[in-house]
């Protein structure tokens, strides 16, 4: 169950690419245990938003506070602080086996019989991983290896967890099966999960709470489902909000 | 036998630069265009340490490999700030820029004339101006060179470095520094080059920049790509085979005027052949 108490808080978050300013004092709590999903139009700086808290993106000014620390961000230290990025598309090692991709998301340990013991839970967790364990990533479909993204993701039992529009390219009945595994991972590990994502029916029954991001600035937020009233949604997508 | 053990040492110490070059573009995925200057480092440390200041052979290969690593991890900076065909030309830039210093920093390096009378390996006393005893030498270093790096790359260091070959954002999302690998890997290919190069000297016992030059490197590349990417026995057969295909025309009777153009021509066909009809070499595992 979600508590009231910030994992993430991003406070004032200004972001410029070159002359443009992309986000604009953007102020963002995950909560521990919580499942938040991140919606807006194309454009509104969603990715934009979780990568510089990740530091693939530099920030410009403003205050990133993790687990209760400040941080200047950049992967290896949000990694290392508990955090974990799965970005969009299809985020595997294709030439790589299924156990070497997972291993990936584990090297920050240098105990190996930990990251064992660590795949086998996971493989566990994600059966069609332990079928095809020494099979290379790309013969495997484009659902099996979303779910492999995730769960090499998981390999540091991070604290929160990230994902970019991860139905992108996935059939329907592909995208429920994801959405169900990413609830049982906040179920099982109780890894607080922030989900960016346009296909806000398959997340209404397992998110907690929102923000809608319009043109780089936080336009609301609050219970999933206030924010996914048709009308809010029309705003949103006709760019009433904005 | 003379002829063969000739072959047999130039094969090994080509297999050297090749599994070292597979290091850096086999595995790692940069693919360097100034693996020989690294190359002529050494060659060039060995030949006027040992001539000009009296240092003995093995004391002169360290001083090469400590140079070969500063001047590549310098060079990484700028190189590996770069991704793909950007890199592939200013990692050329940089073999043209230590081809010239080679060529005119002639108080050192004699420029164009080459230092001559470059004594054999003297190790512990003992000398290893025979053949077979230099071949034994070349290939002990080359066997270790082999397992060296058939251990870096199944550890999970490995790993890693194959992972940023394969996908640079998501090893770095997944926590890895990628820069930081990649100049590790970059300077260690270097000190190997670096030790390849101190052997070459001292087996031709002679040696002049246009040894270090472009082509050099276009070769061991053409061996790494024809053995395959991520495969230090693929280099070996690359070097195998690239070394000892221009024998070959030797016996065929071609004259010695056109020679040399036509071996470059074959070793341009191999490189279009191999690229369309596997592109993964004679023994990889990744297509480059």
């Amino acid at each position: 169950m979600p508590m009231e108490e910030a994992l993430l808080n991003v406070r004032n978050l200004d972001v410029h690419f070159g002359p443009t300013k992309v986000l604009h004092g953007v102020d963002f709590e995950v909560r521990k245990g919580e499942i938040l999903i991140l919606m807006g139009p194309n454009g509104a700086g969603k990715t934009v938003l979780l990568k510089t808290v990740f530091g693939l993106f530099e920030k410009s000014a403003g205050e990133v506070e993790f687990d209760g620390k400040v941080i200047h961000p950049n992967p290896v230290k949000m990694v290392g602080a508990g955090m974990s990025f799965v970005g969009q598309g299809k985020r595997i090692f294709p030439s790589m086996t299924i156990g070497d991709n997972l291993k990936m998301g584990a090297f920050l340990w240098n105990d190996k019989k930990m990251i064992e013991k660590r795949i086998d839970e996971l493989v566990h967790f994600f059966p069609v991983l332990k079928k095809k364990f020494k099979m290379l990533a790309f013969n495997m479909s484009g659902g099996e290896q979303q779910i492999l993204s995730l769960a090499r993701a998981l390999m540091m039992n991070p604290k929160l967890l990230v994902l970019d529009e991860p139905s992108i390219g996935l059939a329907p009945k592909i995208v429920q099966d994801v959405f169900e595994k990413i609830a049982e991972v906040n179920k099982a590990f109780g890894t607080s999960i922030v989900i960016v994502e346009h296909n806000l029916k398959s997340l209404l029954h397992i998110a907690h709470r929102g923000y809608i991001l319009v043109k780089g600035k936080i336009a609301m937020e609050g219970p999933v489902e206030k924010l996914s009233d048709s009308k809010t949604l029309e705003k949103v997508f006709f760019g009433e909000l904005a | 036998m003379e002829y063969i053990l000739h072959l047999a040492i130039v094969v090994t110490i080509f297999s050297i630069l090749a599994m070292s070059l597979n290091y850096v573009a086999g595995y790692t995925g940069i693919l360097s265009l100034s693996h020989a200057t690294f190359y002529g480092i050494g060659a060039y440390a060995t030949a006027i340490l040992t001539t000009q200041h009296g240092f003995s052979f093995v004391p002169s290969v360290m001083v090469g490999m400590v140079l070969a690593a500063v001047i590549a991890y310098l060079a990484s900076f700028p190189i590996l700030k770069l991704k793909e065909d950007s890199l592939v030309l200013v990692s050329f830039g940089f073999s043209i820029i230590m081809f010239n210093v080679m060529l005119n920093w002639t108080d050192l390096t004699k420029g164009p004339l080459g230092i001559k009378g470059i004594a054999a390996p003297e190790i512990f006393g003992l000398s290893f101006f025979s053949k077979p005893l230099f071949f034994a030498l070349v290939f002990l270093t080359a066997i270790v060179t082999y397992f060296f790096f058939r251990r870096i790359t199944k550890s999970p260091y490995g790993i890693i470095i194959k992972g940023i070959r394969e996908n640079r954002t998501v090893t770095a999302v997944n926590g890895h520094n990628v820069l930081r690998y990649q100049r590790s890997v970059f300077t260690v290919g270097a000190i190997f080059a670096a030790i390849a190069g101190s052997f070459t000297a001292t087996f031709l016992a002679f040696i002049e920049p246009k040894l270090f030059e472009l082509m050099p490197s276009v070769l061991i590349l053409i061996m790494v790509i024809l053995g395959g990417m991520a495969s230090l026995k693929g280099s070996v057969l690359g070097a195998f085979i690239l070394i000892l295909l221009p024998e070959v025309l030797r016996f065929l009777g071609l004259p010695p005027s056109i020679l040399a153009e036509v071996q470059q021509m074959i070793y341009g066909l191999v490189l279009i052949l191999v690229m369309y009809l596997r592109p993964q070499g004679l023994l990889g595992e990744y297509k480059i």
